[in-house]
């Protein structure tokens, strides 16, 4: 895969950035204090990952990175230097949505949408580290997402849904 | 009760909308990019109170970066008008511009603007801006505001926004010889919409047309056009509004006039570049509108049966600097005798200014206070009397009406459904292990509370109306705005001097989207507009004024043309915010969109029908476009040398039908951290007709839990100089996935008589409803504790909670 020039910023000092995203090297110059999410949505126009607010708290920005679920605001661009990252743009497989989209809308687990990227992603993190939750693993895994639609319960109804189909598929892989 | 479930036949497996906002494909207006473009930024007021002594943009001026800037004192000599004030119910005017001119009235208020050429210099660039203030005494509480020592604005004489009696029999009369009275001192606090996108505007001005582009975060496309060339005295047609996927709105992005659209508009005019601008959170909570605040004395009667003789209520709500809207202490004094008969009533409301933020409705807009108000009353009542708050309300509740909901039903199904006797007994046992125990050993007490309602109170529900104005003694109960607010402003305005016709008076708007430019067919709140298009390949497309934000309506009002015109759903796709492919609209907001939006979808597809009918000349059309004996759509179109049919409609239902519905929360409170936790809740509903039953409960979840967080977390705090203390989602607590129960939902569906659909609103009902329930059932967890306390001012905090225990 090619990489792609990217330039997010044109201060005066810049710091060369190259991260791999949804299997797809990017290199590029950012200004040191350029926030990963922006990294994310203004140079690579990957605007799937959002920002709903600035201090953490609502995880719409959440992503992948090196296996963990982290919130894109709290992290420079710089320190993902070297980093994998998987935005919700890399969830599917092309348009055959992964298990746990297929979940959310089956489920009705979103109604604006915003809030959806961060949830998807802190979902693929709890369901790799624990395939089979309770409804309270449920809870306190997507408990840094925020969502003011859905009152939550057909997301967790959603998670709930995904971990079993993801069960079921390693079972058939995996007799 | 007749219980008629019909659920669509052509219910999706997933919605319309999901694929793209699932694959990070959503157009949020901040994901969107015009080459080019430069970015806006708002200084806004540390004070919220104080005189502008100064603005000095030169130290920012002279970095690179530096485009362009704005203030109140430039949009005066540009002619833009005062913020736009709706005409109904009457307020006094306030004279406040889009960047405070002379003074600012609340922390957060727009003083300037600047227009920067990268989005990373914003925030160096608006801190180098000086701004020289004079800080003035603010009034943060509706107290001082009474007393009026310090005016938000001068030319009102006082601090009264707005007021409204409505009285009829002789409630003073009554109460005072009534068996059994009780009294209660409630209100919700600030709470803000808080959806999860914060605004943004993307605006560009083209010069060749002379046309601004903007997209905007708006409930309303519409909407924002009028406000527009309203406030910028320039025909509607020279803006071309869009929204795309928007991240929720709560209200908070309705008809509220904010400066930034505005302001972008001005700047990519004077720069003829592309301007964007999007609110951190804080800006948010700055200034995005917040709503509740409202504070009510009520007196209950009730005769020797239980059954309610008079109630007599004294509701003062803060709203502020004012807003653009203004109906939610209305809507609350409409709501406020829930689906009660009530024969003797004495209301008073006052709606007082302060140096905050502008009031603006929440999701329920003024109706959960009124339900709060009420249903938390019918508690207390219960509890005096000695019967089982379901009973109480029983005795009280209409019954059934051919064509209407049956609320005494809703009773019974509530009691089935969520196992009431047995969740009795659960109370009973934790509560008698902590008396039994005694606090060390345990320090759990639990709680049951129902509260029934919905937003139809006497205002919207004819079937009350005919009660009231039989005996009413001031007219119609519906005709509120013949009532004293009016008159009473009228007073007040010639008091003050107000003159109407002064240069820059803020623009004004009623409910009529954009009549005049379209042929005189009227808008309103009760109507909306669709047009339904099918073409040669069978394909249909729906154009509605309606704007989604996360309704589902692609997907419902597909289904609806769908079924009406009996074609595949995959061959309906819906065209919406978008001022000029759609030419007219109210939009989405105030629990409307299935009944209003809906119709007019029905009402344009049968009309399209009819033309098949017509154009054949009186030969059915197959407009499933599927091979039959009749004609195909594309024979038709094709022998009349067009390309598609299409019909309009605008549809005014018959009135606005509203689901009702009965809730139940059982919760346990941790006495020792002042902590209640919702174990079981409850919600049985009557929406009417069913269109989409995810779609449906999915409103009711986040209803709900929108109550859960208004009753238990979520409040706006301010100091005495009316700083906001609660600026980010660290201090302003919405709820979390672990504060949220299950919600359970149960329908008892009473298709409506009024809606073409049969289709009742249902977005703000588990809103509307929930706040009394959770805190009843708190309540009533506490009187395990020490009987007596009580806490009746939301969210019950656990300060509050405390303080109900030590009897403070």
């Amino acid at each position: 895969m090619s990489g792609k020039n990217i330039r997010v910023a044109k201060g005066d000092e810049l710091t060369v950035v190259s991260v791999r995203i949804n299997g797809r090297e990017y290199r590029g110059e950012v200004e040191p204090r350029t926030l990963l999410v922006y990294f994310l949505r203004d140079g690579v126009n990957l605007t799937g990952t959002h920002v709903g607010c600035d201090t953490g708290h609502c995880g719409a920005c959440t992503v992948i990175m090196d296996g963990k679920a982290v919130k894109s605001c709290m992290y420079l661009a710089v320190q993902a230097n070297g980093a994998e990252i998987l935005t919700v743009e890399g969830l599917a497989d092309g348009n055959k949505l992964h298990p746990i989209q297929k979940a959310f809308t089956e489920n009705h687990g979103l109604q604006c949408g915003f809030c959806t990227p961060g949830l998807l992603m802190s979902t693929l993190a709890l369901l790799k580290e624990n395939p089979h939750p309770t409804e309270a693993d449920i809870r306190r895994g997507i408990e840094g997402n925020l969502c003011r639609c859905t009152g939550y319960v057909n997301v967790v109804k959603s998670v709930k849904a995904a971990a079993r189909v993801m069960s079921e598929a390693r079972k058939e892989c995996n007799p | 009760m007749s219980t008629i479930l019909e659920l669509s036949k052509k219910e999706p497996e997933g919605r319309v909308e999901d694929p793209r906002l699932l694959m990070g494909k959503g157009r949020y207006v901040d994901d969107l990019n015009f080459e080019g473009q430069a970015y806006m930024g708002i200084v806004r007021s540390p004070f919220a109170h104080a005189k502008i002594k100064g603005i000095d943009f030169s130290k920012a001026r002279s970095f690179p970066d530096f485009i362009a800037a704005l203030t109140g004192e430039d949009l005066v000599r540009e002619g833009v008008t005062t913020v736009m004030q709706n005409q109904w119910p009457p307020q006094k005017p306030a004279k406040r511009y889009h960047l405070a001119v002379g003074k600012v009235r609340f922390t957060g208020e727009p003083v300037a603007a600047i227009l920067v050429k990268r989005k990373n210099s914003l925030e160096d660039l608006l801190e180098l801006v000086e701004v020289d203030y004079d800080p003035l005494p603010a009034v943060t509480t509706i107290e001082e505001s009474k007393k009026g020592t310090v005016l938000v604005y001068e030319d009102w004489g006082n601090n009264l926004s707005q007021n409204s009696d409505e009285k009829w029999g002789s409630a003073e009369k009554v109460i005072a010889s009534a068996p059994h009275v009780i009294s209660a001192k409630e209100g919700i606090t600030r709470q803000e919409a808080a959806p999860m996108e914060p605004h943004s505007t993307l605006a560009r001005y083209r010069k060749g047309d002379d046309v601004y582009e903007i997209y905007a975060t708006v409930q309303s496309v519409h909407g924002l056009r009028e406000r527009l060339a309203s406030e910028l005295r320039m025909p509607e047609k020279k803006f071309h509004v869009k929204v795309m996927d928007m991240g929720g709105g709560f209200g908070s992005k309705g008809a509220q006039s904010y400066p930034e659209p505005l302001l972008a508009c001005l700047f990519s005019r004077m720069t003829n570049l592309p301007v964007k601008w999007t609110a951190t959170r804080t800006e948010e909570f700055l200034e995005a509108a917040s709503g509740r605040d409202q504070y009510c004395d009520i007196t209950l009667a009730c005769n020797g049966e239980g059954k309610i003789v008079a109630i007599k209520a004294n509701l003062e709500s803060d709203v502020g600097v004012t807003g653009t809207q203004n109906h939610m202490s209305m809507l609350s004094m409409w709501t406020m005798l829930g689906h009660y008969r009530v024969p003797n009533v004495e209301v008073h409301m006052a709606a007082y200014a302060t140096n905050k933020m502008p009031i603006g409705p929440v999701r329920g807009a003024g109706a959960p206070e009124g339900c709060y108000f009420i249903e938390r009353a019918m508690d207390i009542m219960a509890r005096k009397i000695g019967v089982d708050p379901l009973e109480l309300r029983r005795r009280n509740l209409m019954a059934e009406k051919p064509g209407k909901e049956d609320h005494v039903g809703l009773i019974d199904a509530l009691i089935d459904r969520s196992g009431y006797e047995e969740l009795v007994k659960w109370k009973n046992e934790i509560n008698s292990r902590y008396r039994l125990q005694g606090p060390s050993h345990s320090n759990l007490v639990a709680g049951l509370g129902v509260s029934s309602g919905g937003r139809s109170g006497f205002g919207g529900d004819e079937d009350q109306d005919e009660g009231w104005s039989s005996e009413s003694a001031g007219g119609q109960a519906s005709d509120w705005s013949s009532q004293g607010g009016a008159d009473q402003w009228q007073q007040d305005s010639q008091d003050s001097g107000w003159n109407s016709d002064e240069k820059n008076e803020g623009g004004s708007s009623s409910w009529r989207g954009t009549a005049d430019e379209n042929g005189g067919a009227e808008l309103d709140f009760e109507s909306e507009y669709a047009r339904v298009s099918q073409d040669r390949k069978g394909n249909v497309t729906v154009y509605t004024g309606s704007s989604p934000h996360g309704q589902g309506i692609e997907t419902t009002f597909a289904q609806l043309a769908s079924e009406e015109l009996n074609v595949p759903l995959d061959k309906v796709s819906v065209v919406w915010g978008d001022s000029v492919q759609v030419p007219m609209g109210i939009g989405t907001f105030g629990s409307r969109s299935a009944v209003t939006g809906g119709s007019a979808v029905v009402d344009a597809c049968r009309k399209l029908k009819a033309q098949l009918v017509d154009i054949s000349k009186g030969t059915l059309v197959d407009a499933s476009a599927n091979q039959s004996e009749l004609p195909t759509i594309a024979e038709v179109l094709e022998k009349r040398g067009l390309a598609e049919l299409s019909a309009e409609s605008i549809y005014k239902v018959g009135s606005m039908s509203y689901s009702s519905g009965i809730h139940l929360c059982a919760l346990t409170l941790d006495v020792d951290i002042g902590k209640a936790k919702i174990v079981k809740y409850v919600v049985v509903e009557d929406c009417g007709r069913i269109i989409n039953k995810k779609v449906v409960e999915g409103q009711l979840h986040g209803g709900v839990v929108h109550a859960i967080g208004g009753a238990l977390l979520e409040k706006l705090g301010y100091d005495d100089q009316g700083n906001l203390l609660t600026s980010t989602f660290m201090d302003y607590c919405i709820p979390t996935p672990l504060d949220t129960p299950d919600v359970e939902v149960y329908h008892e569906a009473t298709p409506s008589a009024d809606t073409l659909n049969g289709a009742k609103g249902v977005g703000e009902s588990g809103t509307i409803v929930g706040y009394a329930a959770v805190m009843n059932a708190l309540n009533d967890a506490l009187s395990n504790v020490r009987p007596g306390a009580q806490v009746d001012l939301a969210p019950a905090t656990p300060d509050s909670i405390f303080a109900a225990i030590a009897g403070d």
